[in-house]
């Protein structure tokens, strides 16, 4: 195994004041009641890796509610050196980020550190909500493999700021409309290049897909990805923004671009938001994070970290043993793969009952005391 | 602040004031001061107001200057056919640093920024192209910071002043991505010089 997360220390984060929990190498099963606290654990590791949780953008959800701060710290071992993290976040949403005791300055230097994939319940908002779920869904997954598309994504979102300025000022009158044209290059300069990006990444993670969940449905069912890009090419993407520019000046909005982008997912050919059944939805999804997975494994040449929130009950028996063939090492030519699982029944593990390190969350940290209330129900 | 002399509250409250200094450093300071001889508080105060008295912008390239126009601008050692482009005084020291530049400067004050509300007119953009104007000048380099508003502005100015048949060049690699000119280091910025690209 090349990276392992040893250890983790959360103080104020959500329900937990103060707690360390060390890890195995292999699979690791956190078990307990409901709102105990396991979730918590997946989603501290998930945010020292990416610096953002995969539920909430709301910082004072992540703060315990007597406190006025969360901190986290991990310790891993990546290619035999030692890999510190911490992150301290404050109320007003203020981030202190430090990498082997020295505080950085951008995001870019901690994400893609110690990759991890996250198989939550919420991942069928993937399939079934609007775009803005596979924008992320993609720009997670592509911000862990590329620092540079992380810094042209934020880049970007500086830019469209501007811009929605600027196309204000020129309804009110305080810029010439002339103006607009810098604005519009640098709009498509740093917008085509996060398009060519995603294309790139959908193109790759359709080939996976494809045969992940083929593999999956026994080949009854066939899926396939597409991105579907504001704009194919730079002279295009102006076009669009001159046509759109009138109605985007009454607006103040910028209207066209990859932060309206969606991906598209068919089902045996069908637009699959609008045919699929939920359960087909629930296959599709979990065919997607194992696409996700199975790229940056290629990105990476070894697996991520994998943190599983309560899926494994959602899966029926073959399903179940195939994932549990991926993370025990037994499928493909990789050795276990480091895994963070939470379950309210260790049942589903009899498979692999000797090789998993249980972790029982009522007894480090009671938990009551949640701010918030999203903490999914069974 | 209840509870302080009137004096005491009236320094926390100009230290207050500088850019980067909270209520709380300014309170640190304050106290520091206080605490420090009273030649050294003189001292400080003193330096302050020569500074602001002798000091002055230069009224060809707006650098900080004692004479007025600056050293940069009377030497006849300076390369006056190339003129770089800054956003502010500072980043001139910056420049300065890596002696690898022999030309002379133009501050603009700023980037644009709608959303500061920062356009064309309020920056030294008219000044540079009237510069320009009165001849000999060849090579525009726009050193403005590689974030989002430097390089609005580096495209803005080249699209003003390629029309004028003069060459126009960025600073190229080396400048890190985002970063401001004042925190790029010297031997980054000597090589940014030497590989400027045309825009
Ligand atoms: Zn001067």
């Amino acid at each position: 195994m090349i990276l392992n997360l040893k250890y983790i220390v959360l103080n104020n984060f959500r329900c937990h004041r103060a707690l360390k929990v060390s890890f195995s190498e292999k699979v690791n099963v956190l078990t307990g009641r409901n709102a105990s606290g396991k979730t918590n654990i997946l989603e501290a590791i998930f945010f020292l890796s990416t610096t953002k949780s995969h539920r909430t953008s709301v910082t004072k959800e992540l703060i315990n509610k007597d406190s006025k701060n969360f901190y986290i710290k991990g310790e891993a071992v990546k290619n035999g050196s030692s890999l510190i993290l911490e992150i301290g976040c404050s109320l007003g949403g203020k981030k202190a980020i430090k990498l082997n005791h020295q505080k950085i300055r951008a995001r870019r230097d901690i994400v893609g550190q110690m990759p991890v994939v996250f198989f939550s319940p919420e991942d069928l908002y993937m399939v079934k909500e609007n775009p803005s779920f596979r924008r992320k869904f993609l720009d997670i997954l592509i911000s862990q493999i590329d620092h540079r598309y992380l810094l042209n994504l934020q880049k970007y979102q500086k830019i469209i700021i501007e811009r929605n300025r600027a196309l204000s000022q020129v309804r009110e009158r305080v810029l010439d409309i002339k103006m607009l044209d810098v604005w519009d290059e640098q709009v498509i300069g740093a917008g085509m290049e996060i398009i060519r990006r995603r294309q790139d990444i959908v193109s790759k993670l359709n080939r996976i897909c494809l045969v992940i969940h083929r593999e999956m449905t026994g080949g009854n069912e066939e899926i396939s990805l597409e991105y579907s890009p504001s704009a194919g090419t730079e002279d295009s993407y102006r076009k669009k923004l001159e046509e759109k520019k009138r109605q985007e000046i009454e607006q103040g909005i910028t209207t066209t671009g990859p932060h309206r982008d969606d991906v598209y997912i068919f089902f045996n050919g069908m637009n699959l938001r609008q045919f699929g059944s939920q359960g087909q939805q629930r296959t599709v999804a979990l065919s997607m994070k194992l696409g996700e997975l199975e790229l940056m494994k290629e990105e990476f040449n070894e697996y991520p970290i994998i943190l599983f929130d309560d899926v494994m009950s959602e899966l029926d028996d073959e399903r179940r043993e195939y994932f549990l063939e991926i993370l025990s090492g037994k499928r493909g030519d990789n050795g276990p793969i480091q895994s963070f699982i939470t379950t309210t029944g260790l049942k589903p593990f009899e498979s692999i009952k000797n090789n998993i390190n249980i972790i029982k969350v009522e007894k480090i940290a009671p938990c009551f005391n949640q701010r918030d209330t999203t903490e999914h129900a069974v | 602040m209840a509870g302080y002399s009137r004096a005491l509250q009236e320094l926390i409250s100009a230290l207050n004031k500088l850019p980067g200094i909270g209520p709380k450093t300014a309170q640190r300071l304050a106290f520091y001061i206080l605490k420090s001889s009273k030649e050294d508080a003189v001292g400080l105060s003193d330096s302050i107001v020569r500074a602001r008295e002798r000091l002055k912008y230069c009224s060809v390239c707006g650098s900080i200057t004692e004479k007025d126009p600056c050293d940069y601008c009377q030497s006849p050692g300076r390369d006056k056919s190339v003129i770089c482009v800054v956003e502010l005084p500072q980043d001139i020291f910056v420049i300065e640093k890596t002696r690898g530049f022999k030309g002379v400067y133009h501050v603009l004050m700023g980037a644009l920024s709608p959303l500061d509300g920062v356009g064309p007119d309020d920056l030294k953009i008219k000044q540079l192209l009237e510069r320009i104007k009165k001849g000999g000048v060849k090579e525009i380099i726009v050193a403005t910071n590689p974030n989002v508003e430097g390089e609005a502005t580096a495209m803005y100015l080249s699209r003003l002043i390629h029309p004028l048949n003069i060459k126009v060049t960025r600073l190229a690699h080396g400048i890190p991505m985002g970063g401001d000119l004042e925190y790029a280091d010297e031997v980054t910025l000597a090589m940014a010089l030497e590989g400027r690209t045309e825009i």
